[in-house]
């Protein structure tokens, strides 16, 4: 698309934006920025703004180039506005700025000018001045500067404030100026007022609009503006008035945007729940926490897209990172509640990790709660434990949960054992967060089928897929709605902020004694496909000898490179540092120490996580002297507690480094100021893998909002010359279509595909296509007609279609294999149903019975007092079959390094665990190591039991629980249900277990339910219980004085304080 | 009767891109009508005079007062604005020699805020071989008998405004995105389109520059070959100066007076 303007200036306007952003780059990072050619960079100005005013007054509706072609030219506009010396003059300024401002707003970068006017504030401004006209002119453009900064209700105030002054001074000023002014000059200057007061009136629309979405009782604000607005027009049609028009014009455009933009359009007339939401946003107190604006991916969808008012089925939202997916999906579980009150559905909000689920919960909780939704949250334990049964069968119509958080494994398993009809409401609406993650070859294929069955098996079930940036949205969202589905994407147009992607390496220097070189690193920022910034000047960091002394030492590893580019970007803001593997991260967390000259100062939050982690892991845990160094360590050696409290440290800017393992990546939920990547792979088993596009810029979307300026800067590490053009190419790696992990697993299986019977002994991740076949034939009435209706059954998924389009081969193979397969479902007596409830295939459900009766596992094998002490045996035997199911056996095996099977040793970690032992303990008990530290075992330690060991038990117990002890009675089966949270979570009685899904730490459980008066209630009244105890009541239900640490604690995990 | 005075050139010369003349008209008929009838109707803007009420309504809706704007806006235009019928005498010329069209040219124009930025005297649309180019020009009236008179130097004067005009990049933006908004949805859209066009594309260069002299002097070349000779000095091609001196055969404080018909 061609515009008469943009066309002939659009090489001058390339040059101009490339040298702004390299200054840019350069102003942040250090280094001396290019000189600007200044008179090219006006006349681009005035060609773009003139361009942004033409496109605007020639608006062709519903073509979105044309809307494009005006953002970009606007926010281009302002990318050069901010980076040109401002003028003297207060006035001119002002207005320099204010321009600058409304072109960001009019181009969807409001939040840069936001950000960039809270951080640069604009020059003083007379608004005492005698000069009427001087004051009346800086009151308006503090106004307008003021409504675009939106500093919380602070700002908002402000502009009503200086309004109601300027009204107020009016009459003691004015008609003094106008007798000053010449005669043949007064009219001009009293048109002049006009426009102006009228641009006041305007500002204070816009400012009550902001906070009450109505002015008087009105809601029309586009009609309200353009009265002022064409007012002012008017009053500078009859005079020449160069400053105040043009501008005007401008604000017009502005004002309009930003009303759009306003949280009340967006939301205006969906429901009452949805009005009151956004009050409750609007009224968050009067510190930066309210939410006025919406950003433009959520206007995109909520509005112009449509999705609050939209009924269609399924809905996949595919945007860059932090646009704000979270909101959109409160809006969209609002309106789904809404849409089924009467029926009191309930949705399911997936989240892919523990993590996440939890920061969810509390966000969704926080959010949602002071307007009466109930948010609950179930463990990802693959069980559901009798305090969970209670959370989701109890509750009046006010207190019974709305919307459930939890992973897909655990809803999967829920609904599967039926639980839909046990809660006796529809499921009407799932979010699935992170749904990109359904070509996970791990995960994948279980979210795949589980939103397969939902849809085939909930009736009132619609489906919200958020995902970073996909190309084939559109293709998702038709599978699982057909006819009725939406796509909402937006790739690159749109950006949070500014962002740098580039790799650090090492440049050699003068020749040092010794035959050793001097060196610095340098950073290269580099082009990448989602406009971020480059320089083709590179950027010198300095070398910091107490990390490497000479080349030859700092390019020996990439760590070296990684720790002095983190503590180059630190002099910014808060840095993300990832590595590898845990260990990795150790020895990067303390090269990171060694380079630090200075403690910083300790504070009372820094303080309560060093207590925390005596607590936990003993006194000489590194990472309390890591913390006090302003360090922090994140990777699933660490307990779910220490990582949240690490990165609370963080976002608090009370640590100067983060360092992470690399699959913090997909867990990362809050902005950072840059991020080091000293590897950019996972590990995978014995090698290694790439970590994938949207993962990379999952974490590289983080990156800026924070620290000083907006650019967020993410730096890959190099220790050579082969390794920078890896780096290069991985960046560029583009992120594409969605795919299917069934369509990997089937190019991997191959031959297997004919033999899906015996598949899963060698390919356990098949076991999930399996199951999911089991359970439709089940979910069917086991129709004789099975094996050809099985066909419609693949249509179901969408990997099916995928492998039928890119490997038709194997697509016929499978659907072979699945034909065989049904007649094997279809043999009498295959114990189908307990495919369901344990989450296992047939065939390792034959398997594990099998192993149960020869090793004598039987419902007398299930004592609650009598399975974790340790004179019993049974756990033993449970733990030797568990050691034969194909969907355990890897994990429980590598728990202990991969050896020989030993269920005895497994079953005596559980033991200790499950009985109160530290993690210091049982690490230092079975995970010592020849030739590693303590340390190395408390890592692996706590990799092994979160990761694998608790988990993998947890699931298996339940599973044997379910086969093994169908003959006792209801009363005593409630009483052993609990049995596997107890390994999940690591206590020894009910009430802890409770505490335990409240977030309450596993130590301070145990304390508060060990004594004579153990805590208990329901989980709604446990939780209010808790919020309401002061520090003495915890320490007396802890019963020592760890209980003031584990409150405050608590709180924190909470999002409480 | 004619309203077309009979002119002598009693000067001319070029430097570079810049050109000058000295141009005289005779008294009698041919200039009172030319003033009567093409120049009075450019002062005399009675489709733009005092039509404020446009302006004034609804300023109530904003909480402002009204009373002292009121005021100022219903009162009459100051009647003796000789520099103002040297603008309109400069904007008649430049339009029937160079076919200068003015997008808008009248009464309104001429209010400008001394507090607010210089601009141009004259904003206008001027047509080469390649189209549309603005028209950019300074107007200065004196009757000192010096040569040059003093309007023609210094900070204020004639040579150092047109320099600013072409060389100052904020100005020139700020009066090419006033411009559009007089030409748009006008027939002088495409015309701006063009101008504004080719100036932006050539380093703000593709643009013709006009000062005009009123005087009621003796011709001299004084008056404009020093000056020219100095801008030709400062603009770069392809932007193009022409200088006029217009010599009255009356006094410049007769103009509102002659203006109206009456006598000299």
């Amino acid at each position: 698309m061609s515009h008469w303007l943009l066309d002939g200036i659009s090489e001058a306007r390339a040059e101009c934006i490339a040298s702004a952003n390299a200054g840019h780059l350069h102003r942040q990072l250090g280094g001396e920025a290019p000189a600007l050619d200044e008179s090219k960079w006006r006349r681009c100005i005035e060609a773009l703004e003139l361009a942004v005013t033409d496109l605007s007054l020639h608006p062709q509706p519903g073509d979105d180039k044309h809307e494009q072609m005006l953002r970009e030219a606007a926010s281009d506009a302002f990318r050069l506005l901010r980076n040109l010396p401002i003028q003297i003059d207060e006035l001119a300024a002002g207005q320099h700025v204010l321009r600058a401002a409304c072109l960001a707003v009019i181009g969807d970068r409001g939040a840069d000018a936001a950000r960039w006017l809270k951080t640069g504030g604009w020059p003083t401004l007379s608004l005492e001045s005698s000069d009427w006209r001087v004051r009346t002119w800086a009151s308006i453009i503090d106004v307008w500067l003021r409504l675009i900064r939106k500093n919380g209700w602070t700002d908002r105030d402000a502009v009503l404030e200086r309004i109601a002054t300027l009204r107020q001074s009016q009459s003691a000023f004015e008609t003094e100026h106008l007798r000053t002014v010449s005669p043949v000059e007064s009219k001009a200057a009293a048109l002049e007022l006009i426009g102006l007061y009228h641009l006041a009136k305007a500002a204070e629309i816009l400012a009550l609009y902001v906070t009450d979405g109505r002015v008087d009782g009105k809601f029309q604000i586009h009609q309200l503006l353009d009265t002022h607005f064409d007012r002012v027009a008017a009053a500078t049609g009859e005079a020449r008035l160069l400053e105040l028009e043009p501008l005007a014009r401008l604000l017009g455009l502005c004002a309009h945007q930003l009303a759009d933009n306003c949280i009340w359009t967006v939301t205006r007339a969906v429901n009452s729940r949805v009005t009151t939401f956004v009050k409750n946003l609007v009224d968050r107190g009067r510190g930066d926490k309210a939410i006025f604006d919406v950003l433009p991916p959520q206007r995109r969808s909520l509005a112009e897209k449509g999705l609050l008012g939209s009924s269609r089925r399924a809905v996949v939202v595919s945007l860059p990172t932090s646009s704000g997916k979270t909101l959109i999906a409160e809006f969209r579980a609002l309106q789904a509640l809404n849409q089924f009150d009467h029926e009191r559905g309930w949705v399911a909000y997936l989240a892919p990790t523990r993590t996440l689920v939890n920061q969810i919960a509390r966000r969704l909780r926080s959010d949602l709660e002071p307007i009466g939704v109930v948010v609950e949250q179930v463990s990802p334990a693959l069980e559901v434990d009798n305090i969970e049964i209670e959370l989701l069968t109890k509750g009046d119509r006010k207190s019974e949960f709305r919307i459930l958080v939890t992973t897909p494994e655990k809803l999967d398993l829920m609904l599967r054992q039926g639980w839909e009809a046990k809660i006796n409401r529809p499921l009407t609406l799932v979010i699935v967060d992170e749904a990109h993650n359904i070509q996970s070859e791990t995960r994948g294929l279980k979210l795949e089928m589980l939103l397969a069955t939902i849809n085939s098996e909930c009736e009132r079930a619609q489906f919200l897929l958020l995902t970073p940036f996909i190309s084939n949205a559109a293709e998702v969202a038709r599978w699982l709605g057909g006819q009725n589905a939406d796509d909402i994407s937006m790739a690159v147009e749109w950006q949070p902020n500014d962002r740098a992607i580039g790799i650090a390496h090492v440049v050699k220097g003068a020749a040092m004694a010794k035959r050793s070189h001097d060196y610095h690193i340098t950073f290269e920022a580099v082009h990448t496909s989602k406009a971020t910034l480059a320089s083709n000047k590179h950027i010198s960091w300095p070398k910091i000898p107490a990390i490497a002394p000479t080349f030859s030492k700092a390019k020996g590893s990439p760590a070296n490179v990684a720790a002095m580019a983190a503590h180059a970007l630190a002099r910014r803001g808060p840095v993300i540092v990832m590595h590898m593997r845990p260990d990795f991260v150790w020895s990067l967390a303390d090269l990171l120490k060694k380079g630090s000259d200075q403690i910083p100062a300790t504070s009372p939050s820094k303080q309560l996580v060093q207590d925390f982690l005596r607590l936990e892991y003993g006194a000489s845990f590194p990472l309390i002297d890591l913390v006090a160094r302003g360090i922090g360590v994140h990777h699933a050696g660490l307990t779910d507690d220490v990582r949240t409290l690490m990165e609370w440290l963080f976002e608090r800017e009370e640590l100067r480094f983060l360092v992470a393992t690399t699959t913090i990546a997909q867990g990362v939920n809050f902005p950072v100021s840059g991020v080091v990547l000293a590897s950019h792979q996972y590990p995978d088993g014995n090698r290694t893998r790439d970590m994938s596009p949207e993962d990379f810029w999952n974490i590289a979307g983080r990156a800026g909002r924070i620290g000083q300026g907006d650019l967020g800067v993410i730096a890959l590490a190099a220790e050579d010359q082969a390794k920078s053009d890896k780096l290069r190419a991985f960046i560029n790696h583009q992120s594409g279509a969605l795919n299917s992990a069934l369509v990997a697993l089937a190019i991997a299986a191959e031959s297997q595909l004919d033999n899906l019977e015996s598949i899963v002994y060698s390919k356990p991740e098949w076991s999930i296509f399996v199951q999911y076949l089991a359970h439709t034939y089940r979910q069917m009435g086991m129709p004789e007609t099975f094996a050809d209706d099985i066909e419609q059954v693949l249509r179901n998924t969408y990997g099916f279609g995928k492998l039928r389009a890119e490997r038709p081969d194997l697509a016929n193979r499978l659907l072979g294999g699945v034909h065989s397969y049904a007649a094997f479902l279809q043999r009498p007596g295959q114990p189908l149903k307990l495919v369901d409830s344990t989450g296992f295939s047939l065939q390792s459900v034959k398997t594990a019975m099998i192993a149960a009766g020869e090793l004598g596992v039987n419902s007398s094998s299930w004592n609650r007092d009598q399975l974790f002490a340790s004179n019993d045996r049974s756990l033993q035997s449970m733990m030797g079959v568990l050691l034969r199911v194909p969907e355990l056996r890897e994990n429980l095996n590598s728990v202990l390094g991969g050896q020989t099977p030993d269920g005895q040793k497994l079953a005596l970690i559980v033991k200790d665990w499950v009985n109160g032992q530290s993690m210091q303990q049982i690490a230092t008990t079975y995970f010592m190591k020849e030739g590693k530290t303590e340390l190395d075992a408390m890592t692996d330690c706590g990799r092994q039991l979160s990761g694998r060991l608790t988990q993998t038990t947890a699931w298996g117990l339940g599973a044997l629980l379910s086969f093994t002890a169908g003959d006792v009675d209801d009363e005593h089966m409630a009483q052993l249900r609990n049995l596997p949270s107890r390994v999940f979570y690591g206590v020894n009685n009910d009430d802890a277990i409770a505490l335990r899904l409240l977030g309450v730490p596993r130590m301070a459980a145990i304390s508060m339910t060990s004594g004579d008066r153990p805590l208990r209630g329901s989980t709604p009244d446990l939780r209010q219980q808790l919020r309401s105890m002061d520090e003495a009541a915890w320490v007396r239900a802890c019963r020592n004085q760890d209980g003031a640490t584990y409150r405050k604690i608590w709180r924190v995990l909470e999002g409480l304080d | 009767m004619s309203s077309t005075p009979s002119i002598t050139i009693h000067y001319e010369g070029t430097a570079q891109q810049v050109s000058w003349r000295g141009i005289g008209y005779a008294d009698g008929d041919g200039f009172n009508s030319y003033l009567t009838q093409k120049v009075a109707v450019r002062v005399h803007d009675d489709e733009g005079r005092n039509q404020f009420e446009g302006a004034l309504r609804g300023l109530a809706s904003t909480g402002f007062a009204n009373d002292s704007l009121r005021a100022i806006l219903e009162a009459d235009e100051p009647e003796s604005r000789d520099w103002a019928i040297g603008e309109a005498l400069a904007e008649v010329h430049l339009a029937e020699t160079h076919g200068v069209t003015w997008p808008w040219h009248t009464e309104r124009d001429k209010r400008n805020p001394s507090a607010s930025l210089p601009g141009a005297d004259l904003v206008g649309l001027i047509s080469d071989s390649q189209g549309f180019l603005f028209a950019l020009g300074e107007v200065k009236c004196s009757s000192e008998a010096t040569y040059p008179p003093q309007v023609m130097n210094g900070r204020g004067g004639m040579v150092h405004q047109l320099d600013t005009i072409a060389g100052d990049l904020h100005i020139l933006g700020q009066l090419l995105r006033w411009l559009y908004h007089r030409c748009v949805n006008t027939p002088h859209e495409p015309s701006y389109k063009q101008a504004a066009q080719r100036l932006l594309e050539s380093s703000n260069r593709a643009v013709r520059l006009f000062g005009v002299l009123v005087r009621d002097t003796k011709p001299d070349h004084k008056d404009l070959s020093g000056r020219g000779k100095a801008i030709a000095k400062k603009i770069k091609t392809p932007t193009q100066c022409e200088l006029s001196a217009l010599h009255l055969p009356c006094r410049i404080a007769d103009l509102p007076a002659r203006c109206t018909g009456g006598a000299p």
